[in-house]
């Protein structure tokens, strides 16, 4: 990876500003395209695996969520406090859900 | 360099979109959480409804949005690297992406329509609780999605009257950087309306 992206100072900018090439983008992008491929054909077949698919399909999408958040967004090339703040919100968004859920599922 | 009383920070610019993105994750989060649980409630009816939609259309209109996410996340590639002309096409070309997935959404509606199952249509009053509330889930939630790829499509718009006016250019691409980070949003939250309104079976 390493290999693919060059850096170097910006005037006016006192960090270290990433280039990520464009070759690794459409690298990116083929990761991408495949996981959709596979989570219809997963789909498409596994009719009879209902509890399966619906796993499958939601750990498929969320591994291209974090795909194009940390390559696409360049969230992994961020500072610290994005990071941390990202971390944060994720957290709290998923206890929101999941006790908003279990209220709801368990009444 | 002149201090005109304002100083230029790149990175409080791009905490502030995060943090609008934050609010955009609660906006569409909300309205997960009211699919999940009324699926869970109305699971036959949910099933039923969902065959209704087109997997192949659904299908097309991801991979067009993954590839307008890759010519936007290019285009910055491009300013970096000094290349205006190369960074203008490629913002030009995921506006016309958005405009291709507009069109497609368009033709998968007008088909429902068609059906009378846009909520207060004929066909749409006969169906039982479960399957009116999983149509309008669909209308109301990819309705909401299609308002942000059009303003995700405007904001690109400004994006590139920045670059031909040389505000935003090889040294200051922070508005670029940030359209970029809005337009990946949009895809983001298709990324899962897609497997959930079309996939689950």
């Amino acid at each position: 990876m390493s290999e693919n992206q060059k850096s170097r100072h910006l005037p006016g900018d006192p960090k270290e500003h990433l280039i990520v090439s464009y070759k690794f983008n459409i690298g990116i992008w083929v990761g991408l395209i495949l996981l959709t491929i596979m989570t219809v054909l997963v789909s498409v077949m596994g009719i009879n695996l209902v509890a399966f698919s619906v796993i499958t399909a939601l750990i498929i999408a969320s591994a291209k969520a974090i795909v194009v958040a940390n390559y696409f967004m360049h969230l992994k090339y961020e500072n610290i406090l994005l990071k941390i703040l990202f971390g944060i919100t994720m957290l709290l968004f998923i206890v929101f859900l999941f006790l908003t859920a279990t209220d709801y599922i368990t009444r | 360099m002149v201090n005109s009383g304002h100083n230029r920070d790149d990175e409080a610019d791009k905490l502030g979109m995060w943090l609008f993105l934050f609010t955009e994750l609660l906006l569409f989060g909300g309205l997960f959480l009211v699919y999940t649980i009324y699926r869970y409630l109305n699971a036959e009816a949910f099933l039923e409804a969902s065959y209704e939609l087109n997997v192949m259309m659904g299908t097309i209109n991801t991979i067009v949005l993954l590839t307008s996410s890759l010519t936007v996340a290019m285009s910055i590639t491009a300013i970096q690297k000094g290349d205006t002309k190369m960074a203008l096409m490629l913002i030009w070309s995921t506006i016309a992406f958005a405009g291709v997935f507009l069109v497609i959404k368009y033709f998968e509606w007008t088909a429902k329509f068609d059906h009378g199952l846009f909520p207060g249509m004929d066909h749409y009053n006969m169906l039982e609780p479960g399957e009116k509330l999983f149509f309008f889930l669909y209308f109301f939630m990819t309705g909401l999605h299609g308002f942000h790829v059009i303003v995700g499509a405007i904001l690109l718009i400004f994006v590139i009257r920045a670059i031909r006016k040389g505000e935003t250019n090889q040294n200051k691409f922070i508005f670029l950087e940030n359209g970029a980070l809005y337009w990946h949003l949009v895809d983001l939250i298709w990324i899962f309306l897609f497997p959930l309104f079309y996939l689950i079976h």
